[in-house]
């Protein structure tokens, strides 16, 4: 039998009563483990060198590019095509039927044919039809005030002014980014064993980084000079984000588990260090420092998410001044204990961000190739008990009041848009999608104490409760798998769920524009791709313009 | 026409909630009807399990399976189980969506006797069942699920569109 190497030490994790609540998600920030963050390291690590052997764009931006970068044995390359669209037809939103530009990440190097049929179903999206072959989806809008102020600066034979990149971080937003089969492109499944995308969401995080690439392009071919690398480093993708995420995040309670149980013990390892030499002291100085003028670059409108962002700024210099005395990383843990939220989750990203040594292997850990591999419960007492154990936060809820169930999630027939409804106000309560966790684990356990005792038998007469079932069974595995909060109550603010996934996918500088959506920023200051082979490629935790 | 295994999934798991299953026993058609047709199998097994929501291969074979799979933890070796009448056309589906190699799995039928689902697996080996990069569907099939996966859609509205997103229809900005 083959030895497995020594794991490092650790502390203990913290508990998911802690980390699973809504709120303490919604706090999340990226961390070397965020999939963009494992991309761009795995893309330096092979030397990675993108080409554009296409680039059909016509004198008004409009045409078709092709970008290709080997990766893990493989080529991939990013078909971007882009359109004139009129003002009237700029949405964000899922129910969009045109964009500015519109992308697929293709498997290998498209001939002629290929590129004239994604040329042509590309701009479709939703209304394509794709192939094995297609390894992605996506489409961009232009951030109009930001994209026109660059192509102009240019073209008036100077720099953009960097408090307006400041402002916004991009030139275009993609509003989608569909993989795993959407209409027709390639099933995950072909493509997890792959080296360099076997991690989560890698396929279309290369995707992200390479319609960033396609954006700076765009502009400076429109503008007739280049960028300034500082100030186009610092020009990311943004993203527009709505409710279709929230419901991604329980229907996959294992791979939540692993992201969360990745960061976690990442974060056990480095809390159980002895001691803080003075290399990562230094660095940790630097890196906080990073982050308090991150939190000045980053402005909302959003009055009560502007506050936050505040008090964090305020929050913020007790942790920088801790560095300099802090025994060893636990301390500054600690430090942040009474600290909000914010402040602690922001703490737990700097203390993983010197450690590359003890996190970055955890990626590996993060995807989740083979689903719930559990044995069924065998009997109604351990299913009993062990509902007890793991889902006390969702038996104290009192589903009886009403604004405990005062919302319900649904899909629209409007272009199978994802909608929350007011379960008192509005029609299609019937039609709920099932992301009533907790009031689903509570009938079932309401209903093993009058239910026949031998398990089979309940589930026979039972058969309602063959989700809630299998939830237990999940979470009795994988302990952070379940969100602990009511996610039909009044309270629940499916925002927190949208920084979750958005932060591991590396995404920064959150927008929030109602509770239901916001926009962030993804790969602003990662490397571009001349910037693969220096050091600049993994350090961009955070990033500053210029730093 | 040929489709993606998820867009198969999908498309079954919301056409067995559409036909007044649970979701939970939904997720699991949804997966075994992608093996199912991914493996050449029988179509008109798919639209018959949907027909009855009380009597039904979508509510009695993920039971089947999790007494397949304690025994084989159990035991370790091959186990053999009397299907419901009608329940063999799906069966083989169903047992490759369990969590562990299979060594050999089939569906006895012997004269007169009820088919039997004989699986002999490796519990210490964790799989995945490997589907084809394209599946063929038949037309009527796609339909007859599409309309039964419409019937979990709530009617579009302008408060619900208004609403409902928490956006705005337009982002010039």
């Amino acid at each position: 039998m083959k030895d497995l190497p020594p794991q490092p030490p650790q502390t203990a994790l913290r508990p998911p009563a802690q980390v699973m609540r809504l709120s303490r998600l919604g706090a999340a920030f990226p961390t070397r483990l965020s999939f963009l963050r494992c991309l761009t390291r795995r893309l330096a690590d092979e030397g990675a060198q993108v080409t554009r052997p296409v680039w059909q764009i016509d004198a008004r931006g409009y045409g078709h590019a092709v970008y290709s970068v080997p990766l893990g044995g493989h080529v991939y390359s990013l078909v971007a095509v882009s359109n004139a669209l009129p003002d009237a037809l700029r949405t964000d939103r899922v129910i969009a039927t045109a964009w500015d530009t519109a992308y697929v990440l293709y498997d290998g190097v498209p001939d002629a044919d290929a590129l004239a049929r994604l040329c042509r179903e590309a701009p479709l999206q939703e209304a394509g039809r794709f192939t094995e072959r297609d390894l992605v989806l996506s489409r961009a809008n232009k951030s109009v005030r930001l994209f026109n102020h660059v192509v102009d600066c240019l073209r008036a034979g100077h720099q953009p002014d960097a408090a307006q990149i400041d402002a916004v971080g991009y030139l275009m937003r993609t509003t989608a980014v569909y993989g795993n089969g959407k209409f027709g492109i390639a099933d995950r499944g072909l493509i997890e064993d792959r080296p360099g995308i076997e991690g989560p969401f890698a396929a279309e995080m290369l995707t992200v980084w390479l319609i960033r690439s396609f954006t700076h392009d765009l502009v400076e071919h429109l503008g007739g000079r280049a960028l300034d690398p500082r100030l186009k480093r610092h020009l990311g993708i943004g993203n527009s984000t709505g409710l279709g995420m929230a419901p991604f995040l329980v229907s996959h309670p294992v791979l939540l588990n692993n992201w969360i149980m990745a960061r976690e013990t990442a974060l056990a390892r480095v809390r159980a260090l002895p001691g803080l030499d003075a290399d990562k002291r230094a660095r940790l100085h630097t890196l906080a420092a990073r982050a308090a003028a991150h939190l000045q670059e980053w402005q909302v409108p959003d009055p009560a998410h502007q506050a936050r962002i505040e008090a964090l700024r305020t929050e913020w210099p007790q942790i920088a001044r801790a560095i300099a005395d802090a025994p060893h990383p636990e301390a500054l843990f600690t430090r942040a204990a009474p600290l909000s939220e914010d402040a602690q989750e922001l703490t737990v990203a700097l203390l993983l961000e010197p450690y590359p040594e003890l996190v970055d292997g955890l990626a590996a850990c993060m995807s989740d190739p083979l689903g719930l591999c559990a044995v069924p419960f065998a009997n109604t007492a351990d299913l009993r008990s062990a509902i007890d154990r793991g889902f006390g936060w969702a038996l104290e809820v009192d589903f009886d009041c009403p604004s405990q169930q005062h919302q319900f999630w649904y899909v629209s027939e409007e272009k199978l848009e994802p909608r929350l409804g007011l379960r008192h106000q509005e029609a299609g309560a019937e039609l709920e999608s099932p992301l009533d966790i907790a009031r689903r684990v509570q009938a079932l356990r309401r209903d093993l104490d009058r239910g026949p005792n031998d398990l089979r038998a309940f589930r026979t007469a039972h058969p309602q409760h063959e989700l809630a079932l299998r939830r237990v069974l999940t979470a009795t595995h994988h302990p952070y798998s379940e969100i602990q909060d009511n996610l039909i109550g009044h309270t629940c603010l499916p925002i927190d769920m949208l920084r979750c996934k958005l932060a591991f996918f590396g995404a920064a500088k959150f927008d929030p524009k109602s509770d239901r959506w916001t926009r962030v920023t993804l790969a602003q200051g990662a490397p571009l791709p001349e910037d693969l082979g220096t050091p600049l490629a993994d350090d961009w935790w955070l990033p500053v313009r210029g730093a | 026409m040929s489709y993606s295994a998820n867009e198969i999934s999908a498309l079954a798991r919301k056409a067995a909630v559409g036909a007044g299953f649970p979701h939970g026993q939904a997720d699991q058609f949804g997966q075994a009807v992608a093996v199912h047709l991914g493996a050449g199998r029988a179509p008109e097994a798919v639209l018959a399990a949907l027909d009855d929501p009380e009597d039904s291969p979508i509510l009695r074979l993920p039971l089947l399976m999790d007494d397949v799979l304690r025994a084989v933890a159990l035991t370790g070796s091959d186990v053999s189980l009397t299907l419901h009448p009608g329940d063999d056309a799906l069966a083989l589906a169903y047992a490759r969506l369990l969590p562990v190699r299979l060594v050999e799995c089939r569906v006895e039928q012997r004269d007169g006797a009820q088919p039997r689902l004989a699986v002999l697996a490796d519990p210490e080996t964790p799989s995945r069942p490997a589907l084809p990069p394209r599946i063929a569907v038949p037309d009527a099939l796609h339909a007859r699920l599409g309309t039964l996966a419409a019937r979990t859609y709530v009617p579009a509205s302008a408060g619900s569109r208004q609403a409902g997103a928490g956006a705005g229809d337009i982002d010039n900005d």
